[in-house]
């Protein structure tokens, strides 16, 4: 084992090569993107290519020589004399403080240069209002109207308010605004994100700031707007369907909202009771409300009743009063007797009955 | 030399080189003090941050008077406490302790003019403006946090002052040895140059607006 | 069994209970005779007055406070060394002592304990992330459940990093205690009611906010969250004392001859993260109160609302909380690694049999990385900053790679050429590095803004931080403890456990990590309690929480080894490592004050293999006579 330090480093060299490229196919065996449906990913991954080289690089470069270490400069048994006396040697110190930092100030103007890319204004943008809350998504297209690429004009109305759920024309940049509001005027709201995975951007939507995002959807598809910023009880399930489609199929979707639904419906939404409680069984903060009306519900503390409209009445007002099993108390707002007319807390009854009747 | 000298010889030594010389002690006791200070402007200094993020170039509007007087009162306290670190050093004990119950009585004085009038639990004798309420927006939140945690350090403060005026009183200190004195010293005048930043902070920086 | 009851430990938590009820019988009683609403209608005013009551209580009882007392009675009391009132040796672990390698050892166990509290934490959520949907735990179960995971781990860090400073940097330095005994007990009591205090919040009602505790979530949560709020805040005032404490014993203590560089380059090490601790935690305090008094005093300073336009009063800023939280939290994440990685490069020479490569330049990269470490931490908010500000802290963040590069290097230069032998420690030196490194370089990805705004609040984040957490500090602390042990001891751990529990640690970290990340890629969120099985990351999840499981059966055998082997352990010799450094050159057991002789310096610190070596130190003859 009496090799030059040359020829050891001539092998490690070699090996770290070899190692970089396993490293960097092992990457692409492990770490995959979601695909890549946004003009803003495009540029985005490429950086992200760009990264994965590097760390696979000085991943191979340090493990190489550590693990080549490990099987070459190991003690023999009953050698107790000590190693090669040498403490350090200034130029290299000096090559491997500049060449890293030469590294990242490069990647940091190239991302730079990639983020002014990507938040630079289109020229024809869509302005969608996204709210949130705790815990859902309200959507809403700012301004009266939209010209699209083609010349034909959208007219929004004031009653196109979607929850949960929007449709977005493919090939448009959007400009987000981002709100975060509270259930109630005196309720602050708490803070929330804005991430659709195949978008690749996220921004926060924090308590007293509008922030915007820009996002221009490639690919016509269904995708999920996932809340990422930890906002309470329901964080893991404030989701949004997140449709881009066709300009005609947006524009018929656009229709479809405007007329809406009853009027309990509407209320359903608008007093934020789609945060916790889902209308087809989908497990929520707050149980859900298919085939409740009618239905024997049992109460933590083991005590069952109908629910009748007299029951839902003393739960949407006093939810304190009877906390279903499997639930907690203090979750649900207890001031909607104060928000709401005696004519919308029926409305919403009727609302509900009305889910357990068409099956 | 015999096993029994050996051993008589080790506790002997335990018994000195262990500790610190007096000398080293005081220098290791000023580091500490000084490291401490160090420590405090951080605090103090993401509250001063936290006023300029949130008030910006505006003020609430506060009594200038009773900010001048209770600034004024501080100021001098430190003057008098200068006083009695040098009296110690002369071994001036009357004018040590003198200066000490000055000092004291106008941190008191600063304290109350703070906590009695400011904060509004008593009605103010300088002015007519209604006090400031914590509940009153990033004004009173921001108000509250930095008087009250100066006053907290000024009350502890005080509560130094007189542990020192009592030992004093009991002959611990003298031209050489009066580390206590010089501590209690050392803190106060931190606690008065905190202020020193925070009164423009809170009561000239900035227009009032409403 | 008959000393239990004089134990510190003992009256102390009987001191906390008491005070804490009385401090919540006290408020109730105030809050009836001034008309406000009762206990049972709002109670925390009076839980959040009776945790601190309960601290305080802790520490009278304990005896944390008694020589302090004194003194303000106009007392002069001596520093008690040993054990109290003829009571055995080992009742000084239980209590209060002053002594650095008896409170190295009470950190260091109580970090191991806290420790578990935390992965017992981890594994119950794990559990719950098996599978996509709900199995066991409500969402607000989950939310507390790993919110306490983060908080306690990181607390455990910060005991652990007590036990490393405390135990080993008087030793290094030559001196036979820290500067100030007393303050130093402090430290370590302290820390112990304010972790209960984050237990106990586990329980009442628990809390939603995470470790990072973010208006106004964090004003809205249950009455656990004040408890979280205190106990965090007052584990600073642990650090704090610490710090300074550090400082001073450095600059005042260290033996004749030991200049700057050629201390052992841990205590280098401890500098750098006492630099950080006593002046950054300060500011984590800040953030801290003001959400106290916010959920308290209804004060304003995160919610918008609060102000009132009409009469021109501002409101708060969310926002704010993010800059001063991350003010201390990023160079937190240092004090978590520094020492790890100080023990890295203690080691190293010792199992290479080799000088230490670019002994300055580790020395000065601890200083670097904690000084370029203030000047990032907005990196944390890419997402909730404006677009200007957050670039200058893009090219903050990428320097930080600079420094703690030149350690990698400087450590891969001092295994070059070496004598390498492998036993338990230095497998976990290496492991460490393994996985740092993995660690360290998920980093600048985050770093980037683009990137990081797909990155961010992903479970990529969360393999990040375990991957440097565990390199940086949980392998290196178990390098420590399986080095130091027959120091401490005085008899040798079982190798061949020492080696199944490094074996079973490695592959099971990688798993974790590795996993996590990935998720995170394709798009898995943090802090979430369901995950949609669409994403195609059940498979990743189920794996995540076998490696888990691996890691806590790694760690049962390192329990066991370091139990059974402190009985029946082969007795160890003085120096089993041939190591240069001064704590192996006195006895086992050491001496209550360390050295018997005063020892000086006469050559450096990791001369190994040098021909005519002066050696390190010499012990001083007897003076006296
Ligand atoms: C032990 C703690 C530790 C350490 C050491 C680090 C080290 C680093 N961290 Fe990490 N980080 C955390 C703990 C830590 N972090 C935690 C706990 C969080 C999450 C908090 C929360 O939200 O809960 C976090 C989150 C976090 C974020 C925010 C992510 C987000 O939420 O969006 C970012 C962004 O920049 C970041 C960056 C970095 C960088 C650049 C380093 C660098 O210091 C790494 C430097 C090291 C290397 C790069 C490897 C070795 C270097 C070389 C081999 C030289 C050559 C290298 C190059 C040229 C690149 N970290
Ligand atoms: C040192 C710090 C540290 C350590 C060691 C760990 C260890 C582990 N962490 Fe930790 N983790 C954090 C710090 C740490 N974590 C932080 C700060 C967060 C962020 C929290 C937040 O978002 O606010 C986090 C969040 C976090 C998450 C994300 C949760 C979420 O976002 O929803 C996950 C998920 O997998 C996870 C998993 C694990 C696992 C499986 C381990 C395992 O390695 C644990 C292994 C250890 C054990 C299992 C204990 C071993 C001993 C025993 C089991 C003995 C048994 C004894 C008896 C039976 C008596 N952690
Ligand atoms: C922040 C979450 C939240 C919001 C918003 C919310 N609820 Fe609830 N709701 C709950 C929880 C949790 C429960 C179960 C605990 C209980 O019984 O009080 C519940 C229970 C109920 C029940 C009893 C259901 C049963 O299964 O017996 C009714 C009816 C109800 N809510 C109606 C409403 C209406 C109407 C609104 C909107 C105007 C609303 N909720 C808004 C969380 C919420
Ligand atoms: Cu909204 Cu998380
Ligand atoms: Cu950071």
């Amino acid at each position: 084992m009496h090799m030059s330090n040359r020829n050891h480093l001539i092998i490690v060299s070699a090996l770290i090569v070899v190692f970089t490229f396993v490293v960097r196919y092992v990457f692409t065996l492990i770490y995959q993107l979601p695909p890549q449906y946004s003009a803003e990913a495009e540029q985005i991954d490429i950086l992200f290519d760009a990264h994965f080289w590097v760390i696979a690089f000085l991943f191979a470069l340090v493990m190489v020589f550590m693990l080549y270490a490990v099987v070459v400069f190991q003690r023999k048994d009953g050698d107790d004399s000590d190693g090669e006396h040498f403490h350090g040697n200034t130029t290299l110190e000096i090559v491997w403080t500049v060449f890293p930092l030469v590294a990242v100030v490069v990647f940091g103007v190239w991302a730079h240069q990639i983020l002014n890319n990507i938040s630079e204004a289109a020229p024809n943008e869509l302005t969608l209002n996204v709210t949130g809350y705790q815990w859902y998504w309200e959507f809403q297209f700012g301004g009266d109207s939209y010209t699209t690429n083609e010349g034909m004009t959208v007219e929004f109305t004031p009653e196109m308010v979607s929850t949960n759920e929007v449709y977005v024309p493919v090939g448009h940049t959007l400009n987000l605004q981002l709100h975060s509001k509270g259930l109630s005027p005196d309720d602050s709201g708490v803070n929330h994100a804005f991430w659709v995975p195949e978008f690749r951007v996220k921004r926060d939507l924090i308590v007293g700031h509008t922030y915007d995002l820009k996002v221009t959807p490639t690919e016509i598809g269904h995708y999920r707007l996932r809340c990422a910023e930890l906002c309470g009880a329901g964080h893991a399930i404030m989701l949004a369907e997140f449709h881009v489609v066709s300009e005609e199929d947006w524009e018929i979707w656009l229709a479809e909202v405007a007329e809406g639904g009853l009027p309990g419906e509407k209320l359903y939404t608008q007093y934020g009771c789609v945060g916790c409680h889902s209308l087809d069984g989908t497990p929520m903060v707050g149980p859900t409300w298919q085939g409740l009306y009618g239905s024997e519900r049992v109460f933590a503390d083991g005590s069952t009743v109908v629910a009748d409209d007299e029951y839902l009445y003393t739960s949407i007002v006093n939810a304190n009063s009877q906390i279903v099993e499997g639930y907690s108390p203090n979750i649900m707002p207890q001031n909607f007797a104060e928000q709401m007319s005696e004519e919308e807390i029926q409305q919403i009854i009727e609302f509900i009955a009305s889910l357990s009747e068409s099956e | 030399m015999s096993a029994v000298t050996a051993t008589d010889h080790h506790d002997h030594d335990h018994a000195n080189h262990h500790e610190l010389s007096p000398m080293q002690q005081l220098r290791a006791n000023r580091l500490a003090i000084w490291l401490f200070c160090f420590s405090e402007i951080f605090l103090f200094g993401a509250l001063l941050m936290a006023r300029f993020y949130l008030w910006g170039n505006t003020r609430p509007e506060l009594d200038q008077n009773l900010g001048l007087f209770t600034t004024v009162m501080l100021l001098v306290s430190s003057y008098f406490m200068v006083r009695a670190e040098v009296a110690v050093a002369k071994g001036d004990t009357k004018k040590f302790e003198r200066s000490l119950i000055v000092t004291f009585v106008l941190g008191l004085l600063f304290l109350l003019g703070v906590v009695l009038f400011e904060w509004g639990l008593m009605a103010n004798p300088f002015g007519h403006h209604e006090a400031l309420k914590p509940t009153d927006g990033a004004y009173g939140a921001m108000f509250f946090a930095m008087t009250g945690m100066h006053a907290f350090h000024v009350l502890t403060g005080l509560f130094f002052i007189s542990v020192v005026y009592r030992n004093g009183k009991m002959g611990w200190y003298d031209e050489k040895n009066h580390w206590g004195v010089e501590a209690c010293a050392i803190y106060w005048h931190f606690v008065d140059v905190v202020w020193v930043f925070f009164y423009p902070a809170l009561y000239l920086i900035g227009t009032v607006v409403h | 069994m008959r000393h239990i009851p004089h134990l510190g430990i003992t009256r102390g938590l009987i001191g906390q209970i008491v005070a804490t009820i009385g401090g919540i019988v006290f408020v109730s009683i105030i809050r009836m005779l001034f008309g406000y609403p009762s206990f049972s209608e709002n109670i925390e005013p009076a839980v959040a007055f009776g945790a601190v009551a309960g601290v305080i209580g802790f520490l009278l009882a304990a005896g944390v406070l008694t020589d302090w007392i004194a003194w303000t009675r106009g007392e002069d009391p001596h520093i008690h060394h040993g054990a109290r009132d003829g009571r055995p040796e080992w009742t000084r672990y239980f209590s209060v002592d002053v002594n650095h390698k008896i409170i190295g050892i009470q950190y260091g166990v109580t970090a191991i304990l806290v420790f578990v509290i935390g992965g017992i934490l981890a594994l119950i959520f794990r559990f719950e992330l098996v599978y996509p949907g709900m199995q066991f735990l409500t969402m607000e179960q989950y939310n507390t459940v790993f919110s306490a995971h983060g908080i306690i781990m990181i607390a455990s860090i910060l005991l652990g990093v007590g036990a490393l400073i405390n135990y080993l940097v008087p030793l290094q330095i030559g001196a036979a205690d820290m500067a100030f005994p007393r303050l130093n007990a402090f430290s370590f009591w302290v820390a112990v009611p304010s972790a209960l205090l984050i237990v106990a919040g586990i329980f009442v009602q628990g809390w939603d906010s995470g470790w990072t505790a973010y208006p106004p979530l964090s004003v809205k949560g249950p009455v656990g969250t004040q408890l979280f709020l205190l106990g965090f805040w007052i584990n600073g005032f642990s650090s704090i004392a610490g710090a300074i404490n550090m400082i001073v014993t450095v600059a005042i203590m260290r033996a004749p001859g030991m200049s700057l560089f050629r201390m052992p380059i841990f205590v280098w090490a401890a500098l750098a993260t006492a630099i950080i601790q006593f002046t950054a935690t300060q500011t984590v305090g800040v953030a801290l109160t003001m959400v106290t008094a916010e959920r308290l005093f209804g004060m304003g300073f995160f919610n918008p609302l609060s102000g009132n336009p009409a009469l021109g009063i501002p409101g708060g800023d969310p926002i704010l909380f993010q800059h001063i939280f991350w003010f201390y939290s990023h160079p937190a994440v240092y004090v978590f690694v520094l020492p790890g990685l100080g023990i890295i490069s203690e080691l190293l020479p010792v199992f290479s049999r080799k000088p230490l490569f670019g002994y300055r330049w580790i020395a000065l990269s601890s200083l670097a990385i904690a000084i370029v470490g203030y000047f990032v931490w907005a990196h944390h908010m890419f997402t909730a900053l404006s677009p200007n500000v957050r670039l200058v802290f893009m090219y903050s963040t990428l320097f930080v790679a600079v420094p703690t590069g030149v350690k990698f290097f400087s450590w891969i230069g001092t295994l070059w050429q070496g004598k390498l032998e492998f036993p338990t420690p230095m497998l976990f030196v290496l492991g460490a590095i393994s996985v740092f490194l993995i660690g360290g370089l998920s980093g600048p990805i985050l770093g980037t803004i683009p990137t990081d705004l797909h990155l961010h609040d992903s479970y990529w984040v969360v393999g990040h931080f375990h991957a440097t957490m565990f390199g940086g500090y949980v392998f290196p602390y178990f390098a420590a403890i399986y080095y130091w042990y027959p120091k401490i001891t005085g008899r040798m751990y079982n190798e061949a456990l020492g080696k199944l529990h490094f074996w079973l640690m490695v592959p099971g970290f990688w798993l974790m990590s590795l996993g996590q990340m990935r998720a995170g890629l394709v798009g898995m969120r943090r802090r979430i309690a369901d995950y949609d099985p669409a994403l195609g990351v059940t498979v990743t999840q189920t794996i995540v929480t076998v490696a888990a499981l691996i890691i806590a059966w790694s760690m049962l055998i390192m329990f066991y080894n370091l139990i059974v082997s402190a009985w029946k352990g082969e007795v160890a010799s003085t120096n089993p490592w041939r190591s240069r450094s001064p704590e192996w050159q006195t006895p086992t057991p050491i001496p209550e004050f360390n050295y018997d002789q005063p020892i000086q310096v006469v050559g450096n610190p990791y001369d190994y293999g040098l021909e005519s070596d002066p050696g390190y130190i010499h012990v001083m003859p007897a003076s006296g006579d």
